[in-house]
C-alpha cells in the first residue's frame, strides 16, 4: 500500500464511524461491513472496533447488548448528544477541508 | 457425551478463544483500557460466530473455525491501526506479548534473594574461635569478611522484606499480563515464605506458654505434634487463600488465556487422583487402627510393628498427595473436596496420635 493512504485515512475512520450511527444505532459487525461497503476506505474490523471501544469509553457513544441469533449477544453502539456534536463538528471541518482540497487540486488543474 | 466428543466440541471454541486471547495481548501492549479491550473482543467474537454460523450454522468444525479466521485481520494488526486512529504507538518492547510467555523474572529474583537470609541467619551464630596472646589485639575481620558483611549479610538481612515486595510484585505482574507471564506458584512462594515462618513462630511461642503451664503430658513429643499440625494447618489455610485470590485473572473473562481442553481434562484426572488417594488414606487408617489393636494383645511381635509402621508411612504419604492434588485441581469439586477431605483426616490423625 501507498504510503500516504494510510495517513491521508487516519482521522477519517472516526468521522465515518460517526456517521454510520448517525440514523440510528448498529452492532459492530454491521458497522464495519457497511463502512466495509464503501469503496476506497478499505476498512477492516482491527481498525474499526478499537475506535468503537474508545468512542464508548469517551461517552461519544452508548452500548445496549441485545439477543443475537447466532452466537453471543450483539452489542448495538448509538450515538449520544456528545457524540452528535462530535460528528457535526467533524463533518463541518470535513467539508472545509474538501473545499480547500478542490480548490487547490482544480487550480492545479488550469 | 464421551471425553472425545466433548474435547472435539472444544476445539473449535480453543481455537477462537486462543485468536482472541492474541488480540488481548496485542491491545495491552498498546496501552488500551480493560474495559476498552474487553468491548473490542466482544465485538470480535460476535463477528466471528455471525460469519461462522453463515458458513457453518450450529456446529461449526475446526476447519469451519480456521477458515474464518483466516478472513479476518491478525492480531498484530490491531497494533497498528491503533496508530492509525491516532492512538500511541507501542514500543518495540512492549509489541513483546505476540512473543510466547515467560517465567516471571521478579518470582525468579524473589526466589534466589531468600536463602540469602538464611546464610546470614546461620552466619551470625556460628562464631570462630581465635586465639589472642595476653597483651595483644585480637584480630579484626579479613578484608572479605567486610565484603561479605557489606553485601551477603546486608543482603541476607532485607531478604524478608525484600523477597516479600517482590513476591507482591510479581503476582501483581502475572495478574496483569494477560498470559505473558507465569509462574505464580513462585510468587505466591515469595510472597508468603517469611510471612508465614514469623506466623508460625509466633504460635510456636504462644503454645510454648500455654503448653508449659498445662499439664505435664502436654508438654513433650505428644505437644511437639500438635503444634506442628496446628502450624502446618494455619500455613496450608493462608496459602490455599492467597493461592485462590492470585490465581484469578485480574483482566475479566479475556484478560488471560482461556483454560484448553486438555488442561480441563487434566484437572479432572488430577482430582479423581486426589479424592481416591483421600479414601484410600482413610481406609489405612482404619487398617492402621486395626494393627494397633493386634498389637495391643501382643506387642512382642515384630512383624506386627514392621506392619504398623508401613502403614502410618502409606497413610501419611496418601493424604499429603492427596492434599497437594487437590489444591492443584481446587477449581474441580471433586479435588476440591480430595483436598479438604485429607487435610482434615490428617489433622484428626496427629492430634488423636497426641
Amino acid at each position: 500500500m501507498r504510503t500516504w493512504v494510510p495517513q491521508l485515512r487516519k482521522g477519517l475512520v472516526e468521522l465515518c464511524v460517526l456517521g454510520v450511527l448517525r440514523h440510528g444505532e448498529a452492532y459492530g459487525y454491521e458497522i464495519l461491513q457497511r463502512m466495509s461497503a464503501a469503496e476506497g476506505l478499505a476498512i477492516t474490523e482491527s481498525t474499526v472496533y478499537p475506535i468503537l471501544a474508545r468512542l464508548a469509553d469517551e461517552k461519544l457513544l452508548t452500548l445496549r447488548a441485545a439477543p443475537s441469533p447466532s452466537g453471543p449477544p450483539r452489542r448495538y453502539y448509538r450515538l449520544t448528544p456528545l457524540g452528535l456534536a462530535r460528528l457535526r463538528e467533524m463533518a463541518a471541518y470535513w467539508n472545509e477541508i474538501c473545499t480547500a482540497v478542490n480548490h487547490l487540486v482544480e487550480g492545479e488543474k488550469k | 457425551m464421551t471425553d472425545e466428543a466433548n474435547h472435539a466440541g472444544n476445539e473449535p471454541r480453543a481455537r477462537i478463544d486462543a485468536y482472541l486471547d492474541a488480540i488481548d495481548r496485542v491491545l495491552t501492549a498498546s496501552g488500551m483500557s480493560r474495559a476498552e479491550r474487553r468491548n473490542v473482543c466482544d465485538d470480535v467474537e460476535t463477528q466471528i460466530q455471525e460469519m461462522l454460523a453463515r458458513r457453518a450454522g450450529d456446529a461449526p468444525s475446526v476447519a469451519d473455525v480456521e477458515a474464518v479466521l483466516a478472513k479476518l485481520d491478525p492480531p498484530e494488526a490491531y497494533a497498528a491501526s491503533r496508530t492509525e486512529s491516532g492512538e500511541s504507538q507501542p514500543a518495540a518492547s512492549e509489541v513483546g506479548p505476540v512473543l510466547p510467555a515467560r517465567f516471571s523474572r521478579t518470582a525468579i529474583a524473589g526466589a534466589v534473594w531468600a536463602p540469602l537470609f538464611f546464610i546470614a541467619f546461620t552466619t551470625i551464630y556460628v562464631a570462630r574461635r581465635v586465639a589472642v596472646e595476653p597483651g595483644s589485639q585480637p584480630p579484626g575481620p579479613a578484608w572479605w569478611q567486610y565484603v561479605l558483611m557489606l553485601t551477603l549479610l546486608a543482603a541476607g538481612l532485607v531478604a524478608p522484606f525484600g523477597t516479600t515486595v517482590l513476591g507482591i510484585i510479581s503476582i501483581a505482574q502475572i495478574r496483569q499480563s494477560a498470559g505473558r507471564l507465569y509462574g505464580m506458584a513462585l510468587a505466591v512462594f515469595d510472597a508468603l515464605l517469611f510471612p508465614l515462618l514469623a506466623l508460625d513462630v509466633l504460635i510456636v511461642k504462644r503454645w510454648s506458654s500455654v503448653l508449659a503451664n498445662g499439664p505435664a503430658s502436654a508438654t513433650g513429643a505428644a505437644g511437639g505434634r500438635t503444634l506442628l499440625a496446628t502450624c502446618a494447618l494455619v500455613d496450608a489455610i493462608v496459602i490455599l487463600l492467597v493461592w485462590r485470590a492470585a490465581a484469578r485473572p485480574a483482566g475479566g473473562t479475556v484478560a488471560g488465556p482461556k483454560e484448553s481442553a486438555a488442561d480441563q481434562e487434566k484437572r479432572a484426572l488430577l482430582a479423581k487422583i486426589a479424592l481416591a488417594l483421600c479414601l484410600g488414606g482413610i481406609l489405612l487408617a482404619g487398617l492402621v487402627a486395626g494393627t494397633a489393636r493386634a498389637l495391643g494383645h501382643d506387642p512382642e511381635q515384630a512383624v506386627y510393628v514392621l506392619f504398623l509402621a508401613c502403614q502410618i508411612a502409606a497413610f501419611v504419604a496418601c493424604q499429603i498427595a492427596a492434599f497437594v492434588l487437590g489444591v492443584m485441581s481446587w477449581r474441580d469439586p471433586l479435588g476440591k473436596a480430595g483436598a479438604v477431605i485429607a487435610a482434615i483426616v490428617a489433622v484428626a490423625a496427629l492430634l488423636l496420635v497426641a
